[in-house]
């Protein structure tokens, strides 16, 4: 569906992407992560065809999007960043306008904004003026214009920004419904989201891509990790030597809490699992146990390894 | 349906949203009220050497119409696109630029003739209460609308360019206002008895002198074909800067 090579965009002064390769496949949806200025938005408004690459290729639903934009235009669905809408129209106004222009015919435009009113939660607002909706509903407004012609690619810059916690619940489902029947490219900052409704997540930093893999993969990419966590009621001297007598265990480290309970972290070799392990240890010596759990390794911490890196 | 009249629709729904078109409509009408009050004195006057409609379209309130109205009904077109964004969402549907463009130009045209309207009804009063219709003429009156069309045509078509330069509304607006007062101008250059050649060119170029011979009824292609070409020069300049966000850097 996206096919991109060798993508390079240069601004005055200052190069944003320095040679993008990746691909999408149909029905595929992907997640879009990097840091501020990483070059996110300038590489979907290419995909959008708001603007040419400097060099490269980006081959969009089998068109280029350079050169054949308009074939591009007709099968995308793109929502920008910040949602530009005009304040003055009415929200129903606005989808019919948009609708026409990207080419549904007259008989089924009420349908179809019928349709995507409903999916996105705009059915009550329908009548408003656009410029007196809440920020909340101008992005849902937004995501209904996108999706108004029933696009093959849907393009979403940062769709859940700005959005209440209901509300990103809501369109989470909502991508992932839409991801059973289109392909769907979108940016974002909230990792868990990207956890929850991406297939694939690329991350880019500085314009390069760092990482492109399914998000269970990506975790697995960090390196160190899998710590086991105890709380117990016990001596800190006792407990150090306990547990530093364990195999496959190359760190402790003991804090107490004000409850009296001490919390131990213990640091594996490797990827071993350490808790039955420690669970003996603690049971043998017959301490109060209240927490025994595994660090669980979260997208968060990639993203945060890879994109802070050297390079 | 065409992009151009789907785009063409919304940008007239948008005058009438906003009060600008009530605002420029409300001052229009009072410079043509005016305007009327001097075309009776004139009538009751001793004969002269102007022709009602000379008055009435090429008179100094009229000119005012011309140089102020169209910065007014241009500024926002494309500036306010670039600053709120929604350029990036129109130009990702298969919009071409030169469909933009011409929507965008139509939809001022069509406001601005809509503020002509009235004046039609003070012709017609003007013919029922005046002894001798020989002064009120349809020829010179169809030429007067011709002229007022398209000089509408020309100076809105300098304000579409002067919109798609920048993205802050007031700028366009100057930029359109000087433009136009410039080359207005430049046409009362052949009242300074320049000779020959020199002096073929300002008249050539005189919006005032086409207007005053078209009041007079007097029809030659060259007018229209003045206007027509340098309309559609602006038009071509505005697109290709709408165009520019393509260029390769
Ligand atoms: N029109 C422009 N002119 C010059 N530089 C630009 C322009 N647009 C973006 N840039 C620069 O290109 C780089 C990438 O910007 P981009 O908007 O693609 O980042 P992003 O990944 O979307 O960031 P964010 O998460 O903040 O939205 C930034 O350094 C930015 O300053
Ligand atoms: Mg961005």
């Amino acid at each position: 569906m996206i096919q991109v090579d060798q993508l390079v965009k240069r601004y005055a002064g200052m190069t944003a992407l320095h040679g993008l390769s990746f691909s999408v496949q149909k029905g595929e949806i992907v997640g879009f992560l990097g840091p501020n200025g990483a070059g996110k938005s300038t590489t979907m408004r290419i995909l959008s065809c708001y603007m040419p690459p400097t060099s490269g290729t980006a081959i969009v639903a089998g068109y280029d999007t350079y050169k054949e934009s308009l074939d591009v235009r007709k099968r995308i669905g793109y929502m920008p960043e910040n949602v530009p809408l005009y304040p003055e129209m009415r929200v129903v106004e606005y989808l019919d306008f948009r609708a026409a222009l990207k080419g549904v015919p007259r008989s089924e435009r009420r349908s179809q904004i019928e349709k995507v009113a409903e999916k996105c939660g705009v059915k009550d607002v329908l009548r408003r003026i656009i410029g007196q909706l809440s920020k909340g509903y101008r992005q849902r407004v937004g995501l209904a214009d996108t999706l108004i012609h029933d696009p093959e690619l849907i393009i979403l810059d940062e769709p859940t920004i700005g959005l209440d916690p209901n509300q990103i619940r809501q369109v989470r489902g909502l991508i992932k419904e839409l991801g059973k029947s289109h392909t769907v490219l979108l940016s974002t900052h909230i990792l868990p989201e990207v956890e929850m409704t991406c297939s694939r997540v690329i991350i880019i930093n500085r314009g390069r891509i760092v990482a492109s893999d399914t998000p269970e993969n990506l975790k697995r990419l960090r390196k160190g990790g899998g710590e086991t966590l105890l709380e117990i009621k016990a001596e800190t001297a006792a407990v150090e030597e306990e547990f530093k007598a364990l195999a496959n265990v190359t760190q402790v480290e003991v804090t107490s809490l004000p409850d009296r309970y001490l919390q131990v972290v213990l640091h594996p070799k490797g990827d071993a699992d350490l808790r039955e392990a420690a669970y003996e240890r603690v049971k043998a010596r017959g301490w109060a146990l209240r927490e025994l759990r595994r660090h669980a390794q979260s997208l968060e911490d990639v993203f945060v390894q890879i994109t802070t890196e050297d390079d | 349906m065409s992009a151009v009249w789907i785009l063409f629709r919304k940008e007239m729904m948008s005058y009438f949203y906003s009060p600008i078109a009530y605002i420029i409509g409300v001052c229009v009408l009072f410079l043509n009220g005016v305007n009327v009050t001097q075309i009776v004195k004139w009538l009751s006057q001793q004969p002269s050497d102007y022709s009602v409609f000379q008055v009435m379209f090429a008179g100094f309130f009229t000119w005012i119409v011309f140089l102020i109205v169209p910065p007014v009904l241009t500024m926002r077109l494309f500036a306010d696109e670039k600053r709120m964004g929604t350029i990036e969402s129109l130009m990702t549907t298969p919009l071409r630029d030169w469909e933009y463009v011409m929507a965008k130009f139509l939809s001022a045209l069509c406001l601005y003739m809509m503020l002509w309207l009235p004046t039609v009804n003070i012709v017609f009063v003007l013919r029922h209460f005046a002894h001798d219709t020989a002064a009120l003429e349809l020829g010179p009156l169809f030429g007067g609308y011709l002229g007022v069309l398209m000089t509408g045509m020309l100076f809105l078509s300098v304000g579409c360019m002067a919109s798609a330069c920048t993205r802050n509304q007031v700028v366009a607006a100057v930029i359109t206002f000087a433009i136009n007062t410039a080359i207005f101008f430049v046409g009362l250059l052949f009242f300074m008895d320049a000779a020959g050649k020199l002096r073929e060119v300002f008249e050539y170029v005189s919006l005032y002198g086409h207007m005053d011979e078209l009041c007079r009824g007097v029809l030659d292609w060259r007018r229209p074909f003045f206007y027509l070409t340098s309309a559609a020069f602006f038009l071509v300049m505005t697109q290709r800067i709408v165009q520019s966000r393509q260029w390769k850097s």
